[in-house]
């Protein structure tokens, strides 16, 4: 019954051991505090905090990536159930191979980090078990879970590949998404108790100290949604990055014509999925800094303007190299288009707006300077460029960024296609399609607007965030109908004009304002943003349904430097990732409980960002070579199945789909 | 093969280039607070040991104004201190005229200065410290007579902070005088007269809201150049406003702040 588990059943078996290891260590610890263990334990040559933050962020990074590729595995196979291609079944079941030679790894570095936490800070971990040890039961059963769901995933594809058996097979994939996401959340809820132990405004502690909430409140602290939902985008985006790579690394390793059109395409669609995930990562992120700021307003501080100010000129570098990347592949991708050339003037404008924001992005603001410093500036603030580090200018860049990588993806979307069609032959269900998302969009756009149209218009800033909102959300309504007479394109530029200015305008605006009210500016400005990107994609499926093609996709004609692109991504996102966990732990600063359970451990000083790069770069080359050497081993069992059974010949051709015309491949099991 | 080194030569690159950024780029590292173990039995030159390191600390700050064998920048030079401690003040011992000065030191000031030594001295260190730092000033030239007493000595570890309890008060005024503000700064539209920190009697005509925000949470980000009595000492406005207030009550310092302009 069970044959067909057998080839996986050792690395299900060290999974399984792995999970119990940590589970009995959890349990063990949390029950034998009557002796006195030490607070510290030193870990030989590199310290306890080097040899915890190695383990903790390699295993995030292999968490994240175990996270992220189910997520579009899930929604790709659903595609090709839809779409009745083999082809994306095909993907899927590629990202699913990806997760399951990382699993092991996965585990292996979760058990170790457990392993360092609970023999290095046993007190600390005492602690944190006290308040949280359900969950710490829980947390290796769902593993578990997981794992077994992923197995079950992976080996049951062929036995459930018939119409009814391909929802099981479905409905196993959601499982393992929701054992993976419910992971998540729960290693969440202990790192963010740590930086904030208080829920609801109220702190979660006596001042003896003696935790006096219940494990609810504790899970639910001030930062724990806000994490979630950052943490679930970027293992999207930073999952989407990783299989770009592998498909770059597959593509440049590719022998024939056959391979390099399945790994263009393959990359393509990893490069699609990190922007898409990258896209909503700065609101995510706003989201968060609000709640850090909203919990301690010294947290904040110290997280963006005190020793951690230098931190963000460097996100801001990652973050761009990311965006142009991004942008740049999509730029080269339209050159294996036909008809991708009639966009290829725009570039060059594309190219100067995101150098522009990201040019203000990085303009720092009130980094921490020298008395030396200060007199050569001139102030605490450039007399000139001071001016764009203030977060109205920020906030105006990143959104402006956002509209520009949209617009390339625009460009590279219709590269092939010709005119569309008169929107009367999309049938009524397309109408009735874009009205509802029209309708969702203006509801987005106009409900914080209306919020303070009930409050009163008693001040012009109330004036301005209700009447441009209002405008926004007509706009889409025009656009709209502009679409059934067959005026789409123009209606998408004026959601996007408007989208430009609302951003534009509150970015100015927020100059003249106090800063609560500025901060509320933010709000107006993303939502402009999202309702466009959401109304003008609308609009482009309808608009482009059925529209003559220009001629085929020629996947697999992508220049060398195209691959590298897709590898400098990867880089950058998990350096990224890095860097982000750094922030995360450093505004806690001497605290392993921010302000309730001191670090009085040789290592309680947080270190420079030139040690901290250090140890990322030690970190996330670690995770690349583990990830290669993993990949590479997968490939070995690939090439021994390839001589066993030789796949079928495989064309080369362009054929519509949902995410993007691929290639037509055989099966890749 | 040849491909795997190239990438492999690039994602090093990459990663070397992104790690050679961060290390240029200004280095700062936020220290842990000190901590002394000032409990249990101590003799008076244990004690005034201690003493040296909590007067020696960034925390205390009291270098940053005094000497010791030399003349301060801003207040006496305390070499010596222990022996002229008994004769400053009619009817007080050493110990008594030293702890007066420490917790309220505009009671006897020094002829000749004025008084801009921070109240808020008792607050930032707590006692343990404070008994330390008198035995240590004591021993510049006198006998340590002081001890710690039964509370003091089981306290344990004595780390900084003291002062992280909120502050009561919603009006701007209440706000300004229960943070302690009037201790340091001359605010005239409140009647306060300190002289340690600039006048911010106009301050809202020469900062901007988010700068005074910036001042508050951040006081050494940024060090105003004129203090009453000479440049301003920097590490003496404590920095634990980001805590102690609420939102609102930041908002309210900031917008009184910001206000006064003539």
């Amino acid at each position: 019954m069970l044959a067909w588990i057998r080839p996986r059943t050792g690395t299900i078996l060290v999974s399984v051991a792995l999970a119990v290891m940590g589970l009995a260590l959890t349990v063990g610890v949390v029950f034998a505090q009557d002796g006195e263990p030490s607070a510290y334990r030193e870990f030989p040559l590199i310290g306890s905090r080097v040899a915890v933050w190695i383990a903790a962020e390699v295993h995030l990074m292999f968490a994240a990536f175990m996270l992220g590729v189910p997520m579009f595995a899930l929604v790709v196979e659903y595609v090709g159930i839809r779409t009745r291609e083999r082809r994306y079944d095909d993907l899927a079941r590629e990202f699913t191979k990806l997760i399951l030679v990382a699993a092991s790894t996965t585990a292996a570095f979760g058990a170790l980090l457990t392993f360092l936490l609970f023999t290095l800070y046993p007190n600390y971990m005492s602690r944190l078990a006290e308040v949280f040890l359900p969950t710490m039961i829980l947390y290796p059963l769902l593993f578990l879970a997981e794992i077994f769901s992923l197995y079950l995933y992976w080996y049951s594809w062929d036995r459930l590949n018939t119409p009814r058996g391909k929802r099981w097979h479905l409905l196993i994939g959601l499982m393992l998404n929701v054992f993976g996401t419910l992971l998540m959340f729960i290693a969440n809820a202990w790192l963010t108790f740590a930086i904030s132990p208080s829920s609801g405004g109220e702190s979660l502690y006596d001042s003896a100290g003696n935790f006096t909430g219940t494990l609810g409140q504790a899970m639910n602290n001030a930062t724990w949604w806000p994490i979630n939902i950052h943490r679930l985008i970027a293992n999207v985006a930073f999952g989407g990055a990783v299989v770009g790579m592998y498909a770059a690394m597959r593509f440049l390793n590719a022998r024939t014509q056959t391979d390099r059109a399945h790994y263009d395409w393959m990359g393509y669609v990893g490069n699609f999925i990190a922007v898409v995930g990258l896209i909503p990562l700065p609101f995510a992120g706003y989201y968060l800094g609000r709640e850090v700021y909203g919990f301690s307003q010294q947290m904040g501080v110290t997280m963006m303007g005190g020793f951690l100010s230098w931190l963000w000129i460097l996100q801001a570098l990652l973050i761009a190299v990311i965006f142009l990347s991004a942008n740049y592949y999509l730029w080269i991708g339209m050159g294996r288009i036909e008809g991708g050339q009639r966009y290829a003037g725009h570039i060059k404008w594309l190219l100067a707006i995101l150098t522009v924001c990201v040019l203000v992005w990085a303009t720092p603001h009130n980094p921490v300077v020298t008395p030396t410093e200060q007199a050569l500036i001139g102030g605490a603030f450039h007399p000139l460029l001071g001016v764009l580090g203030v977060m109205s200018a920020k906030n105006t860049a990143v959104n402006i960024m956002i509209l520009t990588t949209f617009l390339s993806f625009l460009f590279y979307r219709r590269a092939g296609k010709g005119d569309p069609l008169p929107f009367a032959t999309q049938g009524r269900s397309a109408r009735i399609a874009l009205v509802v998302v029209a309708g969702i969009c203006v509801l987005l756009a106009v409900s914080p607007a209306l919020a303070v149209f009930r409050e009163g218009l008693t001040e012009f800033s109330r004036v301005a965030r209700v009447g441009l909102m209002v405008l926004h959300g007509l706009v889409i309504v025009a656009a709209t109908v502009l679409t059934f007479r067959d005026r789409g394109k123009f209606g998408q530029w004026l959601i996007l004009g408007s989208a430009a200015f609302v951003v534009v305008f509150f970015g100015v605006y927020g100059y003249f304002v106090e800063a609560t009210i500025r901060i509320g500016f933010s709000v107006y400005q993303v939502l402009a943003v999202l309702t466009a990107l959401i109304a003008v994609t609308a609009i482009d499926v309808f608009l482009y349904r059925g529209a003559p093609s220009l001629g085929a996709i020629q996947w697999g004609r992508m220049p060398v430097r195209a691959q590298y692109i897709l590898i400098l991504l990867a880089v950058t996102f998990t350096w990224l990732m890095g860097l982000m966990g750094y922030a995360r732990n450093a505004i806690r600063q001497h605290w392993h409980v921010y302000q309730v359970v001191q670090d009085t451990s040789p290592d309680a000083f947080s270190p420079t960002l030139g040690f901290a790069a250090l140890v990322i770069s030690v970190c996330v080359l670690l995770f690349l070579a583990l990830i290669g050497f993993i990949f590479w081993l997968g490939r070995l069992g690939e090439q021994k199945a390839a001589v066993e059974s030789p796949p079928a010949e495989a064309q080369v051709v362009s054929a519509p789909g949902a995410l993007e015309p691929g290639p037509a491949l055989a099966s890749t099991k | 093969m040849k491909t795997t080194l190239s990438v492999s030569i690039f994602v090093i690159a990459v990663v070397a280039l992104i790690a050679g950024f961060a290390t240029l780029i200004p280095q700062l590292e936020s220290p842990a607070p000190e901590t002394l173990d000032i409990s249990g039995e101590l003799s008076g030159a244990e004690l005034a040991e201690l003493g040296r390191s909590v007067f020696e600390s960034a925390e205390a700050g009291c270098l940053t104004c005094h000497g010791l064998g030399r003349e301060g920048l801003r207040a006496p030079d305390l070499a010596g201190i222990g022996s002229r401690a008994a004769t400053r003040a009619p009817g007080e011992s050493a110990e008594e005229y030293i702890r007066e000065s420490l917790v309220d030191p505009c009671a006897n000031v020094v002829e000749g200065y004025d008084c801009i030594m921070p109240q808020t001295l008792m607050q930032t260190l707590g006692p343990a410290k404070i008994t330390a730092l008198i035995a240590f000033l004591q021993s510049q030239g006198g006998e340590v007579t002081v001890r710690l007493t039964a509370e003091e000595a089981a306290g344990g570890t004595a780390t900084s902070g003291g002062s992280t309890g909120g502050v009561a008060g919603a009006t701007a005024e209440e706000i300004v005088a229960n943070a302690g503000c009037v201790a340091c700064h001359q605010i005239d539209a409140v009647g306060a007269a300190g002289k340690i920190g600039p006048n911010l009697s106009r301050v809202g005509a020469r900062l901007t809201p988010d700068e005074i925000r910036q001042s508050i949470l951040t006081p050494d980000a940024v060090i105003a150049e004129k203090c009453p009595s000479g440049a301003c000492p920097p590490g003496v406005m404590p920095k634990d406003f980001g805590n102690r207030l609420s939102a609102s009550q930041l908002e309210t310092l900031v917008s009184f702040l910001g206000g006064l302009k003539k």
